[in-house]
């Protein structure tokens, strides 16, 4: 599904990613792991196409990166789902939020207003369709940024530091909602510094440290 | 379409005052630059009639009363002449009393007529000009009849540079104006984009397209500048008419000019452009 071979990728002079090779296979739930700076947003932006490696091949859904073009970026994101650390919430209500993901792809209203209110559901806040992102929880905003992720059936999601602003018991509350997605056959990778979120769980874990990438099983 | 519409009304909605503030601004640029547009329009009305009301006046010599008709072909011989008419002495003291208010006080006194007879000769509108109406003056003032010719030389000379340098003075302050409600327009567009930047890079990530990103502040544009457009169409009306009712009567210059009735579909179609334009400008480039 994806896969990083000899990618590289430096700012300035300093090397964040150095001879990257690695795949995730469609599916697969994977999380990625390393301290701070390590390179693990710079890894995931470039699956979502917000970086360019300097060097080597990145495949996703046996699609080259440099055969995407500038005009194809937009329709290319539709199939990739993010989330953030920080949310990145519209100052609109969560319906509204939700619904964004829809109108980008110009669905139907009717659609929209059924598809919002599934998802809503799915993540547990069918009840706060109407409240404006200031008035919900850190745990309860990440639900809408992944339910916006989540409601164009994307074949990735990308998940940044989730959890990064929330408590253990809200933060275990969003790996139950990946797992749900993951279940129904999302490709879902989870990049993290906290290691109880993956200890335990059989998933693939990939450490990133000093640019360098190494495999190992979360166990 | 709809999402874009939403989110325009929403976007100005919220940012009223500043919104508010650049439309004013716009609006009081488009007006002075209307007005600068209506003066130019009417000296360029004023050169148009000019030729029709202008007339050099040629005073025959003392004790020609009778009409000269051979003269008068001569005259009417001279390039640039469209006619010639004869005045006689009474005919101009006839015309004199009509055109005074109490004509007994002014020439009660007087014994006799004092006035002399007179051709006035109208000319083709391309010799209505400084130098060829110079030259008919003096052609016209060789003749062993004529005593003095006489015209508006120095209404000719102000009007022909008002024409020049209100044309150029105009044009400079509609494209200085024109660049500077451009720049508003631009300068707020930039501020609200820089104000929506996390908003805009957000829609990147959800896939948005750069049409998609782009319409809501094209429509905010539009809307800002054709609402500018009909705020200066209002007040350029009201000082229309303030013109023509309070200092009209003082000043019949004023009273007198014009509005041409195309500034009614222009002023809202030219702050429309403006507004899109300044938007499309501050929008830029969108780079994934």
């Amino acid at each position: 599904m994806i896969r990083f071979e000899n990618v590289h990728k430096t700012f300035d002079t300093h090397s964040v990613l150095r001879d990257l090779t690695f795949k995730i296979e469609r599916g697969e739930m994977a999380y990625i792991t390393g301290p701070s700076g390590a390179g693990k947003s710079t890894l995931l932006k470039m699956i979502f196409l917000e970086e360019w490696p300097d060097g080597g091949d990145i495949l996703i859904d046996s699609t080259h990166i440099d055969d995407i073009t500038e005009d194809d970026v937009p329709y290319f994101r539709r199939k990739i789902g993010v989330v953030f650390q920080d949310f990145r919430l519209l100052d609109r209500t969560v319906f509204e939020n939700v619904a964004l993901t829809l109108r980008i792809t110009g669905e139907r209203e009717g659609y929209i207003k059924e598809a919002v209110h599934e998802t809503l559901k799915m993540v547990s806040l069918r009840h706060k369709a109407d409240t404006y992102p200031q008035y919900l929880s850190g745990g309860e905003q990440q639900r809408v940024g992944i339910a916006r992720a989540i409601i164009g059936e994307p074949a990735v999601l990308l998940a940044d530091e989730p959890t990064a602003n929330l408590d253990p018991d809200t933060a275990a509350g969003i790996v139950r909602i990946f797992k749900e997605i993951n279940a129904r056959g999302t490709t879902i990778i989870h990049a993290t510094h906290n290691r109880d979120l993956f200890r335990g769980t059989g998933y693939r874990v990939f450490r990133l440290d000093s640019g360098h990438i190494s495999p190992e099983v979360g166990l | 379409m709809s999402y874009a519409l939403n989110t325009a009304l929403s976007g100005l909605w919220r940012e009223k005052w500043v919104n508010f503030l650049c439309t004013f601004t716009i609006a009081a640029g488009l007006l002075i630059m209307s007005m600068a547009l209506l003066a130019v329009f009417n000296v360029q009305k004023v050169m148009e009639r000019m030729p029709d009301r202008f007339s050099v006046l040629v005073f025959l010599k003392d004790g020609m009363n009778e009409r000269p008709d051979t003269l008068i072909k001569k005259m009417q011989a001279l390039e640039g002449i469209k006619s010639v008419r004869f005045i006689s002495s009474q005919e101009a003291l006839k015309e004199l009393r009509a055109a005074l208010e109490d004509p007994d006080l002014v020439l009660g006194e007087l014994e006799g007529n004092p006035l002399p007879s007179s051709l006035e000769l109208r000319l083709e509108r391309d010799a209505v000009a400084d130098q060829s109406v110079r030259l008919i003056a003096q052609k016209a003032g060789e003749f062993e009849e004529v005593d003095d010719v006489h015209y508006a030389s120095s209404v000719l000379r102000v009007i022909q540079s008002l024409q020049l340098y209100a044309k150029g003075a105009g044009l400079a302050i509609i494209i200085i104006l024109g660049i500077a409600v451009l720049f508003v327009s631009y300068s707020t567009v930039k501020l609200l984009l820089y104000r929506k930047q996390d908003e805009i890079d957000t829609l990147k990530y959800l896939g948005a397209t750069k049409g998609f990103i782009r319409a809501p502040f094209l429509l905010e544009g539009a809307f800002m500048g054709t609402l500018a457009g009909m705020m200066a169409l209002a007040g350029l009306g009201l000082l229309y008419a303030t013109m023509h009712m309070e200092i009209g009567s003082s000043l019949p210059i004023l009273a007198a000019m014009e509005a041409p009735l195309a500034l009614l579909p222009a002023l809202p179609a030219a702050g429309l452009a403006i507004g899109v334009t300044g938007a499309h400008m501050a929008v830029g480039k969108i780079r994934f």
